[in-house]
Order: structure tokens, then C-alpha cells, then sequence
């Protein structure tokens, strides 16, 4: 409740002080780059209440543009091309896990190395270099980088994919399951739940969603690149903090990270509507996530005591 | 009256390195009776209780339940067996309420197409179930959808004994339940442990410091000292005179 009120209070300071920025053209740019955060943030969710950490999304996020990008200018199929490139997003996510349980280490400590290694990878199959030309009239590029309507498509997934998350997370055994192996493993390995297989499981998911949200975001710039996203990981694992999922793990909001990614999204926006130097950005958003840790931070304090 | 026995140990021996933690301890745990363990720090109680839970192999020695040969090598194994044991107030998700914990690993689902094709839990039966387990073990909760962690330690520590009591464990095993509690939860919490007995028909094992309270509550008390097992007596047989003397070995 707090962050919405928060958001509605960024809001609220940026609708007065620039016209641009309750214009519906803004309010729907807004929402759509936000989206591309906020699908990665719902797998954020499931992985900090499980009690990993996996900061090789943004990478992940990038290998899978270039990915799809050098099949199709390769001559596949469109179709084929982004369905590799979701796969390979759940092939990094199942790495991730993988290296983690042979090696027993933190997932924190294997996606630090994951992620230099999936953007290396990026880097050595597009050779360093954007791609950016490809067939005028295609499907997939109308339809999941146009819209339906009014809306963006990458709102549409976005949302679908957030209301399934959220019956998943709070409804079924598996959030469930995720909530407690973050509260205490070993309690929940006592009780006889399966914490190597819903870990694989979290991890999977999570590297599936950032393919999502890189083909989404493929389909409305057509062009990938090796370098994009540098610095995502932590505006997504932020918006997830700010909209109450806990670092420690155990307990998150999925719609707390929807209204964290807008908060993110609205605020570098409200920067540049208010003519900021696009260097201060970056300042502003690291502050944001230090501030929103803390409070995580200070409330874990709290209720521990 | 002849009992059956539920749980007995033979010749049970643990050694850590050069400590001899358990030396050839045998245990006979009959139904619908409480028992302690009692013994200074270092005796072996715990070693004991963790061969019997499945946290220790112990390095020689047998384990029968109701007269048949159990091999218990982990703790889901002995919770297999009908062997819960309950160390204080842990065991709880503590961002989780009472009946989330209650059905831990074991989570509801709706009946119907709720249930079975889009596989969500049923809280409501949960928290339903969960209402009638707390008046059956006469546990009184203030908000029943709070997080464990907004409950008292004595609360807390109930809410795991009526997990035990809930999913049919027959023997139960209390590791220092009167513990830092208050006066008022140590009468609870003796209260229940005997309505386990009673009521619900479990054979209790309790480990405690506590002789005064060990008096009150079990049938039996058996004493280790230095890993061995120096006695065995009936309560109405004996004194707290003679228990302590046996617990520290001076006459």
C-alpha cells in the first residue's frame, strides 16, 4: 500500500511540473518500457523469496536478442528463430541453477559469473556488433512489437503473464513451497518439500520470463544487440524490493513489483520529460534502489526483533 | 495391565571421534505413557533423541517400533515411522500462519476443477482444520491469520505439537518444552503434553532440565550419565532426591 501511495505521489509531482508528461502518447511509452522490466521483476519475485539472487538477467535478456536476431538474418524461420530464443533463456536459467547445485554456492556468487559469461556469449555470436536488418513485413514483428487496439501488445503479455504469476505465487503449492525454502530451507526440507526441484523449477522460470520480455523488446526496436540492458538486473531485482518482496527471501509482492517497475519507469521518464542530463539517470536510479533496500533492510530488522 | 510397546532401542552406541556420546543404551517406550530422559549436560540425551529422529546413525544398535526392525537413516524416515520431534518453538515458517504451517509440504487443494486442473490450495478448509486442531488441543489464538512470528514462543511451540497431534504421530518427542517460557505457558504447555497421553493417545518422550516439572507430567524417568544409562524408575516409585543423585552420581 505503501508504494502506491508512493507512485501515486511521484505521479502526482511530475503531472504538475511538466505538460508532456499526462499526455496518453507518454502514459503508454511509459507502461511499455516498463513492461520489459516488470516481466523480468515477476521472476525476481518467485527467485528473492526463494532465497536466491540471479544477476545474470540482464544478460540473459541481451543473448537472447542476438540470439534470435543472427538465426533469422541467417535465413530461419522467424517462428523457429524466437522459439530457440526462448529456450535459450530457460537453458541460461537451468545453468544458472545447475552450476549452483555441482559447485554448492550461492546463486548470488554463480550469476555474478553467468552473467559476464551469457553477455560474452552474445558478444562472440553477433561479433560485437547490433543487427538490425531485418524482413519488412513480418508477423512476429507487427504483431508483438505493434499493438492491439490502444495498448501495446507488450502491456497485454505483460499483464496476462502477471496475472498468472500472482494465482501461482499466493495460490498454489509451488508459491507456497518457493515462500517457505525462502523462510527456512532447512524447516522445509524437514517437511519433506522439494527444494532442489523447485529451485530448478524458480530458476527456469526466471530465465524463461527474461526471454519473454527480449523477444518483446526485439519485436518493437527490430534490432538486438550485445550491449543492451547493461545495468538492468538491478532495476529489476529494485523494482521487485520496492514492491515488498523481501532480499532475505519469504514473502513478496508479484503486484508490488508491477507497481515498482512503474515507479522505476515513471521516474527515469519524469528525468527526461523534466530535460535532466540523461547522465544523472543512472545516479537517480541507483539512489532509488539503495533507498529501497534500506527500507526492506530496516523492516527485515524490525520484524526480527 | 499389559501395554504394548511402541518404540524400543537395544544397545544403541554413538561415538564422536574419541567421545563416547552413547554407550549401549537400551529404551523401552510403551503406548500411552510419558516418559523423561533425564540427564546432566553431556550425558547423551540428545545424541539419543537425534538417533532416534534420524539425525544421528547411531554405531551399533536397533530401533523397533511395535516389534518390527526400523530403519530410520534420516528424519523423514522416523516421521515415516509416526516419530515427530519438536525442539521448542522451530519447526515454523515464521512468515507464515498457523495453518500454512500446519499443512506444510502437505498443502490442500480445492476439490473440483480448482483443484484438479488449475491446482490451487483450499485455505479456507485449511484454516477450518486448523480452527478445530487448536480447540482440540484447548489453544487459544488471538488472530488465526497472523504470522507465526506475532505469537509467543509457548504458542508457537503448540502450534508445532499440534502438527504432531494432527497428522497421526503416535510418539512425540519434546526437546526441553518448558524452556524459557512464562509461568502461565509452562502450565499450558504441561497440560498438553499430558492430554497428549490422555486425549490423543501418544506415547511422549520428554528431555527437560527441569526435574520439578518432569515430576509432574511423566510416568517414567529414565537417567543418563556419561553416555550410559545409570537407571530407570517408575515416578511413583521414587524421589527427586534420588533422581538427582543418580543425575550427578553422588550419593
Amino acid at each position: 500500500m505503501s508504494i502506491f501511495l508512493g507512485f501515486l505521489a511521484v505521479a502526482a509531482i511530475l503531472s504538475v511540473s511538466t505538460q508532456y508528461f499526462l499526455r496518453l502518447d507518454n502514459l503508454i511509452q511509459i507502461t511499455r518500457l516498463s513492461s520489459f522490466i516488470g516481466i523480468m521483476a515477476l521472476g525476481a519475485v518467485f527467485v528473492l523469496s526463494q532465497g536466491d539472487v540471479d544477476i545474470s538477467v540482464a544478460s540473459i535478456y541481451s543473448v537472447v536478442g542476438v540470439i534470435s536476431a543472427v538465426l533469422i538474418q541467417g535465413g530461419m524461420p522467424v517462428g523457429y528463430a524466437v522459439v530457440i530464443g526462448l529456450l535459450s533463456g530457460v537453458l541460461c536459467g537451468l545453468a544458472n541453477i545447475f552450476l549452483s547445485l555441482l559447485f554448492d554456492m550461492p546463486t548470488l556468487i554463480i550469476t555474478l559469473g553467468t552473467s559476464s559469461i551469457f553477455r560474452g556469449l552474445g558478444l562472440i555470436i553477433s561479433k560485437g556488433s547490433s543487427i538490425y536488418q531485418f524482413p519488412k513485413d513480418s508477423f512476429f514483428f507487427e504483431f508483438f512489437g505493434g499493438t492491439v487496439g490502444p495498448l501495446p501488445f507488450s502491456i497485454i503479455a505483460y499483464l496476462l503473464l502477471t496475472f498468472v504469476l500472482f494465482v501461482v505465487y499466493r495460490h498454489t503449492r509451488f508459491g507456497i513451497h518457493v515462500r517457505a525454502i525462502g523462510g527456512s530451507r532447512r524447516i522445509a526440507r524437514a517437511m519433506g518439500i522439494k527444494i532442489t526441484r523447485t529451485r530448478v523449477v524458480v530458476l527456469m522460470l526466471n530465465g524463461a520470463l527474461a526471454a519473454i520480455a527480449a523477444l518483446l523488446n526485439f519485436a518493437y526496436i527490430r534490432a538486438a544487440a550485445p550491449n543492451i540492458g547493461r545495468g538492468l538486473e538491478f532495476m529489476v531485482i529494485a523494482s521487485a524490493i520496492i514492491g515488498g518482496t523481501a532480499l532475505t527471501g519469504g514473502s513478496g509482492s508479484i503486484w508490488g513489483a508491477v507497481i515498482g517497475a512503474l515507479l522505476i519507469g515513471v521516474i527515469r521518464n519524469g528525468m527526461v520529460l523534466l530535460g535532466i542530463e540523461i547522465y544523472w539517470s543512472p545516479v537517480v536510479t541507483g539512489a532509488v534502489i539503495i533507498a529501497a533496500v534500506a527500507v526492506d533492510y530496516l523492516s527485515y530488522r524490525r520484524r526480527r526483533a | 495391565m499389559e501395554q504394548n510397546v511402541v518404540l524400543e532401542v537395544r544397545g544403541s552406541s554413538k561415538h564422536f571421534g574419541g567421545i563416547v556420546a552413547n554407550n549401549n543404551i537400551d529404551l523401552k517406550l510403551y503406548e500411552r505413557e510419558i516418559i523423561a530422559i533425564v540427564g546432566d549436560n553431556g550425558a547423551g540425551k540428545s545424541t539419543l533423541i537425534k538417533t532416534i529422529s534420524g539425525i544421528h546413525q547411531a554405531d551399533s544398535g536397533q530401533i523397533y517400533i511395535r516389534g518390527e526392525r526400523a530403519e530410520i537413516h534420516n528424519p523423514i524416515d522416523a516421521k515415516n515411522y509416526g516419530i515427530e520431534t519438536v525442539y521448542q518453538d522451530e519447526g515454523l515458517i515464521h512468515l507464515f500462519n498457523p495453518s500454512m504451517n500446519l499443512f506444510l509440504g502437505r498443502e490442500r487443494l480445492h476439490r473440483g476443477v480448482l483443484g484438479k486442473v488449475f491446482r490451487l490450495v483450499d485455505y479456507r478448509h485449511m484454516r477450518e482444520e486448523t480452527v478445530n486442531l487448536l480447540e482440540r488441543i484447548d489453544i487459544r489464538l488471538q488472530d488465526i491469520n497472523a504470522e507465526v512470528s506475532a505469537l509467543s514462543g509457548g504458542q508457537r511451540q503448540s502450534v508445532v505439537v499440534g502438527r504432531a497431534v494432527y497428522w497421526g504421530s503416535k510418539i512425540i518427542i519434546l526437546d526441553e518444552p518448558t524452556n524459557n517460557l512464562g509461568v502461565k505457558e509452562e502450565r499450558k504447555i504441561i497440560e498438553l503434553i499430558k492430554n497428549l497421553r490422555d486425549k490423543h493417545k501418544m506415547s511422549v518422550i520428554v528431555i527437560s532440565h527441569n526435574i520439578n516439572h518432569v515430576f509432574e507430567m511423566v510416568d517414567r524417568i529414565i537417567v543418563l550419565r556419561n553416555g550410559e544409562k545409570v537407571g530407570e524408575r517408575r515416578k511413583s516409585e521414587t524421589s527427586i532426591n534420588e533422581i538427582v543423585s543418580m543425575i550427578t552420581g553422588v550419593a
